[in-house]
Formats: C-alpha cells, sequence, structure tokens
C-alpha cells in the first residue's frame, strides 16, 4: 500500500492545522495515514509514504502527520514502526526522511493532544 | 646512443614530472572538496538568517508571513542539497551530522511555523541560531580532517554522488 504524497496529496504541503493551510498535517494524518495504517494492519501490510515528488516539508507538517499519531495515542511506536516505512530515492529529501523517523523515535503520547515541537 | 647517465637523468626528470602532476591533482582534489564544505557553511548561515528574520518579526498581514516563511523554505531546501554527501565527509561525526540537521530544520520550521496568526518568538530564533553556529562547528572540525591522509583510507569520499 503506497501513498504518493506529492500526488496524492499536495507537492507543497505545510502546516500543522486546518487553519494554516489546506495541505496541512492534520488532514494529511487523518485522511491518508489513519485509513491507509488501519487498512494495512487489518491485511498484515505495511503502509508506504513515497515523499519523492515533494518540493519541501515544513517540521511542523512532519511532527503533526507521523509524530502525531504517537503523541495523540493512536498507534504505539514499535506498532506504527511494523506498519509504515518512508520512501524517497532523491538525495536531497534524505533529511526529511531522517527528520520523520527521528519524530517517531522521540515522539511521547501526550494526553493534552498538544504540540510545540 | 644517449649514455646511461642521460637515461637515468631523463628517467628521473619523468618520474619527478608525475609525481608533481600526482600532487596537483589531489591538491585540486582537497580544495574543491573544501569549496564544498564552505558552500554548505554558508547555506547553514543563510538559512539561520532568514529563520531569524521569520521569528523575530510579527507578520502584517498573511502575504508577508508566507513571503518570511518562503524565503526559510528556499533557503533549507538549499542545505538540503548536500545533506547526504557531508554526512558522508564528516566521518565518525556522521550521526551528530545527521542530528544536528535535523534539529536545525526542526527549529527553524517547527513550533507554528507558517501557522495561523503566528507570532514573533526571539527564544526560537535564538535557538536556531545556537544550533546553526554547533552545526557549522562541526563541519569547520571536518573540513579539518578532510585535509589529512586519514581520508584516503577512511572516508572515501565520493563528490560527485
Amino acid at each position: 500500500m503506497i501513498i504518493d504524497l506529492a500526488r496524492e496529496f499536495s507537492p507543497y504541503p505545510s502546516g500543522r492545522f486546518a487553519g494554516d493551510s489546506e495541505f496541512n498535517g492534520t488532514r494529511f494524518r487523518v485522511e491518508f495515514l489513519e485509513p491507509a495504517l488501519r487498512a494495512a494492519k487489518e491485511s498484515h501490510q505495511k503502509v508506504t509514504v513515497d515523499i519523492d515528488g515533494v518540493r519541501s516539508f515544513g517540521s511542523s507538517f512532519l511532527e503533526e502527520a507521523f509524530a502525531g499519531l504517537i503523541r495523540l495515542g493512536v498507534y504505539r511506536r514499535d506498532d506504527l514502526r511494523d506498519l509504515l516505512e518512508v520512501r524517497c530515492t532523491k538525495p536531497h529529501l534524505a533529511i526529511f526522511r531522517d527528520t520523520i523517523a527521528s519524530y517517531i523515535k522521540n515522539a511521547v503520547p501526550d494526553d493534552r493532544a498538544v504540540a510545540h515541537h | 646512443m644517449p649514455t646511461t647517465d642521460l637515461v637515468e637523468k631523463l628517467a628521473f626528470l619523468a618520474g619527478g614530472a608525475l609525481l608533481a602532476w600526482l600532487l596537483q591533482q589531489i591538491r585540486v582534489a582537497w580544495a574543491e572538496d573544501i569549496a564544498v564544505v564552505n558552500e554548505h557553511i554558508k547555506d547553514i548561515e543563510k538559512l539561520s538568517e532568514s529563520a531569524q528574520n521569520y521569528w523575530l518579526k510579527t507578520p502584517a498581514d498573511v502575504n508577508e508571513d508566507a513571503a518570511l516563511a518562503a524565503r526559510v523554505r528556499a533557503a533549507h531546501a538549499a542545505t538540503t542539497l548536500l545533506y547526504p554527501v557531508m554526512a558522508k565527509a564528516c566521518g565518525a561525526k556522521k550521526v551528530q551530522y545527521e542530528q544536528l540537521s535535523i534539529e536545525l530544520f526542526t527549529t527553524a520550521t517547527g513550533g507554528s511555523f507558517e501557522g495561523k496568526g503566528r507570532t514573533l518568538d526571539p527564544s526560537r530564533a535564538i535557538a536556531v541560531h545556537d544550533c546553526a553556529v554547533r552545526l557549522i562547528h562541526l563541519l569547520r572540525l571536518s573540513r579539518r580532517g578532510l585535509l589529512s591522509l586519514r581520508r584516503l583510507t577512511e572516508l572515501r569520499i565520493d563528490f560527485e554522488r
């Protein structure tokens, strides 16, 4: 199961919340990641998020979309690692792949459900 | 017929010229590598400057905010081009370089970056500067390592990648 972030969502994702921009991190998490992860879990597959076509990210988008899954208690870290992988073949996007991995590694479940990373 | 002495002198001359050419090639290659590191440091300085401009200003309207954010994004995009190469160039400090790069990206474009109604955040501006300085320091240390003969055996950097 592959989500082509640039094609299916936006090549210019930005912002954390709905009021920040149309293509924000919350929307991507709720409308794309969570349904795909649920389906992948049921079918014992993985979700691959392909970021190759994206021009650039803000870290607020990445934190909200990916670390938000753990911070909001939707998934536990180990479960998320089993279900999700991020793919990029372009060297200049490698830092974003590493950033997502770092956010997932360091995310802490937070009852307040508000992040100020 | 040239004498044996003359042949030896010619061989010595040819060997010397070859050695000089090889040393010159190595010197040019090292100078190019150092130039790449210097360019990366300049890109980081630009990112730090544009991020500080962003976080030290409350935008008058959404257009101004978008323009300031675009400058930060563009400056960061310039730093990402060399990220894999610089990670390799840092040798033993590769992980440290990657962590600092992510920290700089997170600090510069985190929090309420591109958020509706965001206000100035001096502490974030200071944090950006601090992180950029640490990253630049690491690169300067690595630049010194690039000049040593160790790199021939340890790093095997391919700047053409």
